[in-house]
């Protein structure tokens, strides 16, 4: 026995030596440096990379490098959230490409107070990340989301610099609630009235202020969570409209790392200027007044001598005077982040503008933002974080709104056979047509402007405390506090204009009679508090989790605005300085107020799963809102979810084992909607009327004009959504279907009862209307890549309609005729379709004035017997569907209407090929008609340009022929015949009465909404000057549109309906520019 | 550590713990709003409540209805009152006027308003109601009326319906209220623009006439017997109430005149110049002496005034629709001439133009001025000259041609006869001649906009031009062309009381006449004649023209009197023309001098005789308006067959 003993120990001896002489070997380490990037060649950050079976490890940095000293032949291990794992053999140089995790269901999705997988979701949420938010190079951040995220429509309505004049709205319901890092940041503003046509400067109006989505800096942004179903009701009164979750970047643990990008943008109106030469617009201009029986304004003379080039002859083209080439704007972001065992940052700084496509310095927007985040562990346990965004916005516009609004109309109408400035003095403005002169307007120093500074600063701090004694309990608190100020300062001034040829002036050349200044401040403040506890647990295949929490909120706003005059005439005109002590005190106005809202709620949600295969989610709100009488202020707001993932179970693997996922889901929720306005139950008296009692003294009036509602409390809503989300073959098809209904009952409205006029008083409002939303949505992707070439494809298309199923007032109604129902009642009909005007027509239009004349049809409403010899060659024949001999109201017809479209889509094309990448993104909408009018362009014969779109109409053949003249040839366009209009005769012109079918454009349309093409800077040759790494990127935005090729010069997205004097063209930009890592 | 979790635990448990309600007592409540109690706290609340009730007056500004006494600048098919007010159905300032009354009420009750002041209040609450409820008869007749409060009743109550009473009752009612008014009311207020016992009774001498006239001449345009109302008396009165009404005018007004409370502003001027000058002073600034009631837009702030900035010529004004409101031919001929600048007496008003023909043809064509009749016309030296010896009234509140108005020359002139004899009447270009040394315009002045009359070519502004050489200039700031004018709206001056007791007397035979003779002349002497005409009915209806002109006046006259141009007919005592008139200055350079001829036409343009436009054509259901809501209101309708 103990020879074997000594054997066994001689064999061990042996045999340890001989292992631990291999390990000596080994234990020479060798240095391992790489890159680990994802298949489209971008750099994988904060990839762990660890030696398989040990705890050695390291993680990638911003650029995906990584260095770490091995075993020889050990094998490493790398991954990365939302990647597949991969285990490689340790070489010195490695060059590793992740997969990207096919079926996305790992990734972690924000939602309502908190994270979850998406495999586990069961509510209708989409998300996008950082980089596909950033694709889009655009000041607004709403823009930049557009056509990304099913269900989020998203309608440019004009390109104006700093406006973000963007309809938003998640499946048609209207303004989302926005939320940033937990906090409610979306609110109710007031700001100077942007749709009065009034002059006066002090006019206010209330708006719901997005500027912190719409300002955000895209690459401070982590994710941003859009939240469309009853899984948004979490939220409480006031989610009805879905809500909108952005999350900030926070740092990790690892080196600092800087990152700086810098770009130029170019850009110029999406719409392209397309009209007539001077001297075929005279002879246009000639035949339209043919038309409309008028003299000539142009004499052949005068034709015939800008056709020789006379040299007397002034030419001024307007829009040059008006226009630059290109609006250059800049935009500059940079960021610092890193961290250690306890304390992670993250600061970003970021600099963007927007600048105006019309000269001078009218227009412009400017926008600094700082984002910082700290996140310290106080102790092992406790984890506090500390989030500031502090934002600086200054806008430009003008003074008088209601120049802003006419700028494009004025650049359109001003007569180009004047000059700028008068013949003899270059400091005078000339007066050109309707009194105004758009160079003049475009000078600030002349006609006054608006200046907006917007300055916010929001602060959150969030503490976390992770339960030791509960394993899967963590209790955490946040505060938030937000500040944030507006001032606008708006001078109107009164300014003189002059005759070019002589040089003279008068009292109607003097714009506007007194010089204004308005001052205005803003003040809001936000305090926010919620305590949360959050508790996760698994036992078996049971998962379970559960949060309780309690908020509040209090919002304080106040305003003040004062303004002064500065004396009537230019002879009294002493206007200094925009500062109001420089006015004339006897002409200061000033107006104030404040209020203060609070909201609090208790929140519950439970959330189970068994085996990740079904899924339940349970919640409730108890929510109170300050509005509301005491006993009415509280409800309670309960919702539930399911899920079934199909695909987990066994029997549907085996049997469709390239079925990677399949998740049917239904959710159906309540939250409420506030109906009426605040303390309604309180009868109070009101400022009503003024008199002046004794003469110097004014003394306001009050009076009592209601009785207190005791009734009215907020409508409830109901959202429902069923759901399916798929992923095939790993990733190369997968996509989302969702159908939903929305009902929201109880909308507040006045019952239809009988009552005297002698009560005297409107009865309370009721919650008493019904309004339901339903549609459709669908994404679908695809993602592969062949040899070096990667791709993805996500497309997305969204079908929202909204109608009342009860209307009050319509549904007590008598309707006299099936007519005066149609046209009257709106009750169960889908918005957008039935609200148009159009007459229906025979299919048929007047070729020639014989046809005109012997036309049975009377289109005459008014008896003034001109009847069908006021249309023209091109016009339709307009039926006279009831038959009663004339046409009139009662014989209209419907169209689309031009509200937001129910067909909205997108498609995002991406991909990699060695070091270069590309984006592609469409965006587009159906079920849409443009209503272009015919007058803006030409009708009001004040203008002075003509639309090569319109050389496509009815006109006589040849040039000077009498239109009135049965035998005149004619030849045929798509618009009637123009005529002129004179403005003093007012419209009775039938082109321009009767809306025909002409008018009604359809507006469908696909637009390349972006472009990015990037090329990846080797990074052997940057390390030599100290930069991990470089990409150089071009960007273009709406370089391409497809549509109606009527539409050619009316953006069939934004809200201009041809008269191109509404608003500011929407842009066409290129970008360059370039980012840097240190 | 674990103090961190124990405060983590406690704000949590607070949060969770507080009381629901307590975070939402504690606010600042609802700013917007006033409760009553705080409203009522002070007198000021009081003035606050009242301040509403005295802006929604009827009859509270000027209205730029032509009916109102010969503004030429519109022509409308159906009458409109337009005064101040879109409707006279005013049920909800009648509940404005309850709440105030409920108030004054419950502050009494409570002790904290002694009986004095809540009698005064009161007071003043019944006579603002009587004011709406006045507006209202005279537009609908027989109205319901509603005398407290219904806030409290159900809204399914019988209580809310009121029947119409007849039109006798409520014309009863109100003359009635006024009285009890001015029982209640003080004999002087410490505002100058607050309704005092004096207003209550000369609303009341108002009422009281208007009942009067109507009563008497009812049957000049009597409705259709067959309507519901009118056998129903809603709308209906007859000759046999008038003397009642008469006679409590008469009472009224004397209670008035005999207060010593007011009086004419410059009565007995020196000359005319003098008269001239208090007139105008008069509509500049409120006079309390002459003003019984009326309205103040000196509010302290100057960036609002009483809306009337462009309503001067066109030369002195700028904006949109400048000089619009012009006055016809009709008016001016009207008043009367001073027989001489001392001896002051009366003669007839009619403009002299022709020295051979009829006065009263008018022009239709360029032939009727050639170089050989040229002859018949009156010459006058300067344009001027036809217009100052007119009545002081019409030369302080009219602009005629020649007059000077904030400063400037007024040019309304129309044309020119050539050195050879040929007539350029709104000539297409407005080109000079030199005569002697001076150039002529054919429209008065050089330029286009220092043209009143019709548009010359390329003219777009075409709408601020007028067929009329005479604008409105009472009332009219006349400082400057100020955008905020400020100037004062008399509801009621105290010749209106005058007036009102002469009419009374000459109609009915009661009162005192040497009195209501003196009245009447009391008023032609403060604008500057120095004769007395005798008490007729001619010569009062005579005086409320010249003497309320653009005052809303004339109009309430034709109403009260039914004195409107009656389905074509007209009212020949009451004087009315069916079509409007007008006078063309024109400058004569074919003599050796430049003289001024006038030529009489009906409004005129140079591309198209353009149908004449006429003063109102009433039907005698126009007497009445239709009562708003009446099938809602479970009430009869006016105009409707039985």
């Amino acid at each position: 026995m103990m020879k074997t003993n000594n054997l066994l120990k001689r064999l061990f001896t042996v045999l340890a030596g001989l292992v631990l002489g291999a390990s000596m070997l080994s234990a020479q380490n060798i240095k391992v440096t790489g890159v680990v990037t994802d298949t489209e060649k971008l750099p994988v950050m904060g990839a762990a990379v660890m030696v398989s079976g040990t705890s050695i490890g390291t993680a990638t940095d911003l650029d995906g490098n990584f260095e770490i000293d091995v075993p020889s032949g050990a094998i490493l291990e790398i991954s990365s959230i939302g990647y597949e794992t991969r285990k490689v053999k340790a070489t010195p140089k490695m060059n590793i490409v992740l997969i990207e995790d096919a079926e996305l269901l790992n990734e972690s999705v924000v939602v309502g107070y908190g994270v979850q997988k998406r495999e586990s979701l069961t509510g209708s949420i989409s998300q996008i990340r950082s980089e596909d938010i950033a694709a889009t190079r655009t000041a607004n951040g709403v823009d930049a989301l557009q056509g990304k995220i099913p269900g989020l429509q998203i309608t440019q309505n004009s390109g104006k610099p700093g406006q973000f004049n963007s309809d938003l709205s998640i499946r048609g319901y209207g303004n989302p609630m926005i939320v940033v890092d937990g906090v409610v940041r979306s609110v109710t503003r007031q700001r100077k009235n942007t749709r009065s046509w009034s002059n006066n400067a002090r006019q206010l109006e209330s708006y719901n202020d997005i500027s912190v989505l719409q300002e955000l800096n895209p690459d401070d942004i982590e994710s941003i969570s859009v939240l469309k179903d009853a899984s948004a009701t979490i939220y409480g009164l006031g989610a009805e409209n879905g809500v909108i979750l952005i999350t900030t970047k926070k740092g990790e643990a690892k080196k600092p790392s800087v990152s700086f990008t810098a770009s130029v943008n170019l850009a110029q109106p999406n719409i392209p200027r397309n009209v007539e030469s001077w001297t075929s617009f005279m002879k246009w201009d000639n035949a339209m007044a043919d038309v409309a029986k008028m003299g000539h304004r142009w004499s052949d003379e005068t034709i015939a001598g800008y056709e020789n080039g006379d040299p007397n002859l002034v030419y001024t083209d307007w829009y040059k005077e008006s226009y630059k080439t290109f609006a250059v704007n800049q935009q500059y972001n940079a960021s610092l982040s890193g961290g250690t065992d306890t304390i992670n940052y993250y600061f970003g700084v970021g600099y963007a503008e927007d600048n105006s496509i019309l000269k001078g310095d009218t227009f412009g927007y400017k926008r600094y933002n700082m984002n910082a985040n700290i996140s310290v562990k106080l102790t092992k346990d406790l984890t506090m974080r500390y989030t500031s965004a502090i934002r600086q916005s200054n806008n430009l516009g003008m003074g008088s709104y209601d120049q802003e609004w006419n700028i494009f109309y004025y650049i359109l109408a001003s007569e180009p056979n004047v000059g700028v400035h008068t013949k003899d003095n270059p400091l005078h403005y000339s007066n050109v047509n309707e009194q105004m002169n758009p160079a003049a307007l475009l000078d600030t120093n002349t006609s006054g402007y608006t200046k907006t500074d917007s300055k916010n600063f929001n602060n959150t701090i969030d503490l976390t405390y992770v339960a030791p004694w509960l394993p899967g309990l963590r209790l955490s608190a946040n505060g938030a506090y937000d500040y944030s100020t507006n001032k606008q300062r708006t001078l109107v001034k009164n300014f003189q204009l002059y005759d070019y040829w002589t040089d003279t002036t008068n009292s109607t050349m003097q714009v506007r009679n007194e010089t204004e200044y308005v001052e205005l401040v803003n003040d809001n403040a936000r305090l926010y508090g919620r305590f949360q506890a959050q508790y996760d647990h698994s036992f078996g295949k049971h998962n379970v989790s559960a949060m309780l929490g309690a908020e509040l909120t209090d919002i304080k706003t106040s305003r003040l605005q004062a303004s002064r005059r500065y004396g009537p005439s230019l002879d009294e005109f002493v206007y200094t300085h925009d500062i109001l002590d420089q006015g004339d005190s006897t002409t200061a106005t000033n107006e104030g107020g404040r209020t203060n809202t609070r909201t609090a709620g208790y929140i519950g949600r439970l959330n189970y799963n068994y085996d990740g295969k079904y899924i339940v989610e349970l919640m409730a709100r108890y929510d109170g809102n300050y509005q509301f009488m005491k006993g009415k202020r509280w409800s309670l707001f309960p919702s539930y979810s399911l899920g079934w993932r199909i695909s987990e179970e066994k029997w549907f693997k085996s049997a469709l084992p390239f079925v990677n996922n399949l998740k049917f889901r239904w959710s159906d929720g309540r939250t409420g909607s506030i109906q009426g306005s605040p303390y309604a139950y309180i009868n109070g008296y009101g400022k009503s009327g003024s008199w002046v009692f004794n003469e110097g003294a004014n003394s306001t009036g009050f009076a009592n004009n209601s009785i207190a509602n005791t009734v009215l409390t907020w409508a409830t809503v109901r959202m429902m959504d069923f759901g399916v989300d798929f992923e095939l073959w790993r990733g190369k098809l997968g996509g989302t279907f969702d159908w939903f209904r929305r009902v929201t009952s109880g909308i507040a409205a006045t019952r239809s009862v009988n009552i005297p006029d002698f009560y005297a008083i409107s009865i309370p409002q009721e919650n008493l209307n019904v309004s339901e939303n339903q549609g459709l949505e669908l994404s679908l992707y695809h993602r592969n890549s062949i040899g070096d070439f990667s791709y993805r494809i996500q497309g997305q298309v969204s079908l929202t309609r909204s109608r009342m199923t009860y209307i009050e007032s319509e549904n007590t109604r008598e309707y006299k005729s099936s007519m005066d129902y149609w046209k009257n009642c709106t009750l169960n009909r889908w918005n957008g379709y039935m609200g148009g005007s159009i007459y229906q027509w025979t299919g048929e239009r007047f070729h020639n004035l014989n046809e005109t004349n012997s036309s049975q049809v009377l289109y005459d409403t008014n008896g003034s017997g001109e009847g069908n010899r006021a249309l023209v060659p091109g016009m339709y024949k307009i039926e006279d569907r009831n038959g009663n001999g004339y046409i009139d109201g009662e014989d209209v017809y419907y169209t689309w209407g031009s509200s937001m479209p129910p067909l909205q889509f997108g498609l995002t094309i991406g991909g990699s090929w060695k070091n270069l990448d590309f984006n592609l993104i469409f965006s587009g909408a159906a079920m849409k008609n443009k209503s272009v009018s015919l007058s803006g362009f030409a009708g009001t014969g004040y203008l002075y340009f003509m639309p090569s779109q319109y050389t496509d109409s009815y006109h006589v053949a040849t040039y000077g022929d009498d239109p009135w003249d049965p035998t005149t040839e004619w030849t045929e366009g798509y618009w009637p015949a123009l005529a002129r209009v004179n403005q003093t005769g007012a419209s009775h012109n039938a082109t321009y009465t009767y809306n025909q079918p002409y008018n009604y454009i359809n507006a469908t349309y696909v637009r390349l909404k972006t472009v990015e093409l990037g090329y990846r800077v080797s990074p052997k040759f940057l390390k030599k000057v100290g930069i991990k790494s470089a990409r150089v990127f071009f960007n273009g935005g709406n370089l391409l549109t497809f549509c109606n090729k009527l539409l050619k010069y009316v953006d069939p997205e934004a809200t201009d309906n041809g008269r191109q004097g509404g608003d500011f063209p929407i842009n066409r930009t290129y970008t360059f520019g370039f980012n840097l890592n240190f | 550590m674990k103090k961190i979790f124990r405060y983590i635990l406690i704000a949590g448990l607070s949060l969770g713990l507080m009381s629901c309600d307590k975070f939402f007592d504690n606010m600042e409540g609802d700013l917007s709003k006033v409760k009553a109690e705080d409203l009522m706290a002070s007198n000021s609340g009081f003035l606050a409540l009242l301040a509403n009730l005295y802006s929604n007056l009827p009859d509270m500004s000027m209205s730029s209805s032509d009916q109102n006494t010969m503004f030429a600048n519109a022509s409308r098919s159906t009458p409109s009152y337009g005064d101040g007010t879109t409707s006279f159905w005013s049920y909800s300032t009648i509940r404005s006027v309850h709440k105030f009354m409920e108030a004054v009420e419950q502050e009494k009750a409570a002790g904290r308003l002694d009986e004095a002041t809540a009698n005064a209040y009161l007071g003043e609450g019944r006579f603002l109601r009587a004011c709406f409820y006045f507006a209202s008869v005279r537009a609908y007749g027989g109205i319901p009326i509603l005398d407290h409060l219904l806030d409290n009743e159900p809204i399914d109550s019988e209580a809310l319906y009121i029947p119409r009473s007849t039109e006798k009752e409520s014309w009863d009612w109100v003359i009635n209220e006024f009285q009890a008014a001015a029982d209640l009311m003080p004999e002087r207020q410490d505002q100058a623009m607050r309704a005092t016992k004096y207003t209550a009774l000369a609303m009341k001498a108002r009422a009281a006439l208007w009942a009067a006239s109507e009563s008497k001449y009812w049957d000049r345009a009597p409705l259709n017997s067959n309507y519901i109302a009118v056998q129903k008396k809603l709308t209906y009165m007859e000759a046999s109430y008038a003397d009642t009404y008469y006679q409590q005018a008469i009472d009224a007004a004397a209670a008035v005149i005999l207060s010593g409370k007011y009086e004419l502003a410059g009565a007995e001027p020196a000359n005319i110049d003098a008269a001239v000058g208090n007139l105008i002073t008069l509509f500049q600034t409120y006079d309390t002496k002459e003003g019984i009631f009326g309205r103040s837009y000196k509010n302290g702030s100057s960036d609002s005034g009483n809306g009337n900035q462009g309503w001067g010529p066109n030369q002195v004004v700028t904006g949109y629709l400048q000089g619009t409101y012009s006055v016809t031919l009709n008016l001016a001929d009207e008043y009367d001439y001073y027989d001489g600048a001392n001896t002051r007496a009366r003669k007839d008003g009619k403009i002299k133009t022709m020295l051979i023909g009829d006065e009263n043809a008018y022009f239709t064509d360029e032939s009727q001025v050639t170089a050989g009749t040229i002859g018949n016309y009156k010459h006058y030296d300067s344009v001027d000259e036809p217009f100052k010896l007119k009545d002081a009234r019409f030369q302080a509140w009219v602009c005629y041609p020649g007059s000077n108005f904030r400063g400037t020359t007024i040019n309304n002139q129309g044309g020119m006869v050539m050195p050879d004899g040929t007539l350029a009447m709104y000539p297409g270009n407005n080109n000079g001649v030199v005569k002697n040394g001076v150039e002529y315009f054919p429209y008065g002045g050089s330029g286009d906009e220092n043209s009143f009359f019709y548009k010359l070519d390329k003219d777009v502004n075409d709408s601020n031009r007028s067929f009329y050489c005479f604008q409105i200039r009472k009332g009219l700031d006349e400082s400057g062309n100020n955008p905020n004018p400020q100037t004062p709206w008399y509801n009621m001056r105290y010749s209106e009381i005058l007036l009102t007791y002469a009419e009374a007397v000459v109609e009915s035979g009661k009162g005192n006449a040497m009195l209501a003779a003196k009245y009447l002349n009391d008023v032609r002497h403060r604008a500057g004649f120095k004769d007395d005409v005798e008490l007729t009915l001619e010569n009062v209806l005579h005086e409320w023209k010249c003497e309320f002109a653009f005052e809303n006046q004339w109009s309430h006259v034709l109403h009260r009197r039914r004195g409107f141009i009656t389905q074509g007919a007209t009212s020949a005592e009451e004087g009315s023309l069916t079509r409007k008139l007008t006078l063309i200055p024109i400058v004569d350079l074919s003599g050796d001098t430049a003289q001024y001829i006038f030529v009489r036409c009906y409004p005129y343009n140079a591309t198209a005789k353009k149908g004449y436009s006429g003063f109102f054509n009433f039907k005698a259901d126009d007497y009445y308006q239709q009562i708003p809501n009446y099938v809602k209101n479970r009430i009869d309708p006016n105009n409707k067959q039985q």
